[in-house]
């Protein structure tokens, strides 16, 4: 991939990237952290010839993997770190259902994500994550309860659950 | 609907994408829980990503000079990995034969026991044989030339490492 090639590729990726990596950690910096890692490592991978969908397909793994690496770690995914999601550009907008999100465990917002923002089939959510096939449609659908669950509850209250 | 979802709801999910939820879909939304919940969802969702997505990242060519310069430093690292494993071979092999030099020098010094008497020690260096005393000398610069040898290799490779980490950061 040539610089050209890559800043238009940058430029169509990079936005839902980052969106996926920050909703997904809760954290500015480590979303901004993983976004430039998973750029450096796609461009040092030696990869075969692929289409755009592909690469950004391959982009999203070495996302995904990363984000895996760092919850495994724990510590970047403390429920003590959620403020950081709502102070972002928008924080008027949905501050208590954004803290209500964060409540999730990182693999559900992860399937979630990827489902409904990423469009992604059970297949790909599967290759991105390494789950199963079979165990992704139980997995979402525990997942998307559990969300509509917390969004179809008083925000006020969710938000005074996360801070105790 | 089933136990774990309803037959619409790829239908329901691809026309949420697209914006088209026509009357069929709206009205078995209406109907269907778990639809009713996947349209939920589905809306938080996307507006979870149009917020975050307005959101100043990076440039591009800052990514790319990174990893331009992450790749130089690997085929670096790979292109002198002879060089270092040999430095490393030449710090052992010099350790080695320093310790040897150190023992095998000492081996003519029958008087060591007696190294805590300063008096009789200095008098065996200064009035025994001379050869003895230059080996001593001698050995013991080996063993300080060794010893800086080694802590400006060390120190180089680490100062070498920092810049390039801070490079990257």
């Amino acid at each position: 991939m040539n610089e050209d090639a890559f800043r238009l590729f940058y430029e169509r990726t990079a936005r839902p990237l980052f969106a996926y990596l920050l909703r997904v950690s809760g954290q500015r910096h480590l979303a901004d952290d993983l976004l430039q890692e998973s750029y450096l490592k796609l461009l040092s991978a030696k990869l075969p010839i692929m289409d755009e969908a592909q690469t950004k397909n391959y982009l999203f793994r070495i996302a995904t993997n990363l984000l895996r690496d760092r919850w495994r770690r724990a510590e970047d995914f403390a429920v003590s770190t959620i403020e950081s999601s709502v102070t972002d550009q928008h924080p008027e907008i949905q501050t208590d259902v954004r803290i209500a999100f964060q409540r999730l465990k990182p693999r559900e917002r992860q399937l979630l994500w990827l489902a409904y923002v990423e469009g992604a089939n059970h297949k790909e959510i599967a290759s991105l994550t390494g789950l199963r096939t079979g165990s992704i449609k139980l997995l979402l659908f525990r997942a998307r309860r559990k969300l509509a669950a917390i969004l179809r509850r008083n925000p006020v209250e969710a938000r005074e659950k996360v801070n105790i | 609907m089933n136990d774990f979802g309803c037959d619409r709801e790829e239908s329901v999910s691809e026309a949420l994408r697209s914006g088209d939820l026509n009357p069929d879909l709206l009205s078995h939304v209406s109907e269907c829980a778990t639809c009713a919940d996947l349209v939920l969802v589905s809306q938080f969702l996307q507006d979870e990503a149009r917020a975050a997505s307005e959101s100043a990242l990076p440039d591009a060519s800052i990514i790319w000079r990174k990893a331009q310069l992450r790749t130089r430093r690997e085929a670096l690292a790979s292109a002198t990995l002879p060089i270092r494993v040999a430095r490393g071979v030449a710090a052992v092999a010099t350790f080695v034969a320093t310790l040897w030099l150190v023992v095998s020098i000492m081996k003519p010094f029958s008087w060591l026991p007696d190294a805590g008497n300063y008096r009789l020690a200095a008098e065996h260096i200064l009035t025994g044989q001379p050869t003895a005393r230059w080996v001593l000398i001698g050995g013991l610069c080996t063993l300080m030339c060794a010893c800086a040898g080694a802590f400006y290799l060390l120190r180089e490779d680490a100062a070498e490492a920092r810049a390039h980490r801070e490079l990257l950061s």
